[in-house]
């Protein structure tokens, strides 16, 4: 007989008679005296009944058998690691894809040539730097500025007044 | 820059001062180069008023165009009184070598008051044709 508990492995290959005779009757016996034990298997029994298919066509049950199995060991030991496990991806998808990522591609290469070009373009234009020179000079942070008679009285009378200066003084006439 | 010379207009700018009876008392003269959307920064300072106006040109020389005159001014009569600050904006369709005249405080009606008024008299011209004379 186990005195200690067997992993829920062992327990699990034992439900599902996969066990030697020899180690088969001791985890029986095991089993028989351990509330723990008992409640995993328990538990197996359980999820086995809610993975059952009823009405399986001839030649299924087994695959739908150890695919159960599989999935009650992986809910009862836990995540397993993803290293090295493979991927399969439908072919029309892999080619969808398989296309989109050539087309962006030939995007990036295209908008990069364009700015290279565009840059050249640019880099060559002396007219450019002389028009900014000129902005530059031409600032009109500079204003002209003209001193008014000292001692001149000035009041705002009125808005503004813009006018074309011929209607301007035919209606002072 | 070739291009930009056959852009550029010859601003004439004629500063006066005119009393209650519309006498010229004061007068200036000034003229400058520009490009059509470079506004001319044009500062009138006195012993109690600051007019800090902008006169812009928008369009073709060749044709008409749109001239804007915008800017500030503060005026104080004297330390009871404060400052006065107000801004501007005006706009008005131009044909080339056309005189506009432009008041910023507007027009001093009232002869009795002694009170000044500012006229700034506006003429563009093709600066093309300018140089050439």
């Amino acid at each position: 007989m186990i005195w200690m508990c067997p992993d829920d492995a062992t327990l699990s290959a034992h439900y599902d008679e996969e066990l030697d005779a020899a180690t088969t009757a001791s985890v029986s016996a095991h089993v028989a005296g351990c509330d723990r034990c008992q409640g995993v298997v328990s538990s197996f029994a359980l999820l086995s009944g809610s993975l059952q298919v009823p009405s399986l066509p001839v030649g299924r049950s087994s695959v739908i058998e150890s695919k159960r199995h599989v999935a009650a060991r992986a809910i009862l030991l836990g995540p397993t690691t993803s290293w090295g496990r493979s991927l399969s991806v439908p072919l029309p998808i892999a080619a969808a894809a398989a296309a989109i990522i050539l087309i962006f591609a030939g995007l990036l290469l295209n908008i990069g040539r364009r700015s290279t070009t565009s840059a050249r373009v640019d880099s060559g234009g002396s007219v450019l730097d002389s028009i900014v020179q000129y902005l530059d000079a031409r600032t009109p942070a500079s204003p002209v500025v003209f001193n008014l008679p000292e001692s001149a009285t000035f009041r705002v009378v009125s808005e503004p007044v813009f006018v074309r200066a011929a209607e301007y003084r035919q209606e002072g006439e | 820059m070739d291009y930009l010379r056959d852009k550029s207009f010859t601003v004439r700018i004629a500063i006066r001062l005119l009393d209650g009876d519309e006498l010229i008392v004061w007068n200036v003269e000034h003229t400058e180069v520009t490009v059509a959307g470079r506004a001319l920064n044009v500062r009138l300072v006195g012993d109690d008023i600051v007019i800090d106006a902008f006169i812009a040109p928008f369009g073709s020389v060749e044709t008409n165009f749109m001239l804007v005159a915008y800017g500030q001014l503060w005026v104080t009569n004297g330390p009871e009184e404060g400052v006065r600050y107000e801004s501007f904006m005006k706009s008005l369709p131009v044909e080339s070598g056309e005189r506009v005249i432009f008041f910023p405080l507007g027009v001093a009606v009232d002869s009795e008051t002694n009170i000044f008024t500012i006229e700034l008299e506006i003429q563009l011209l093709p600066h093309s044709n300018e140089v050439r004379k």
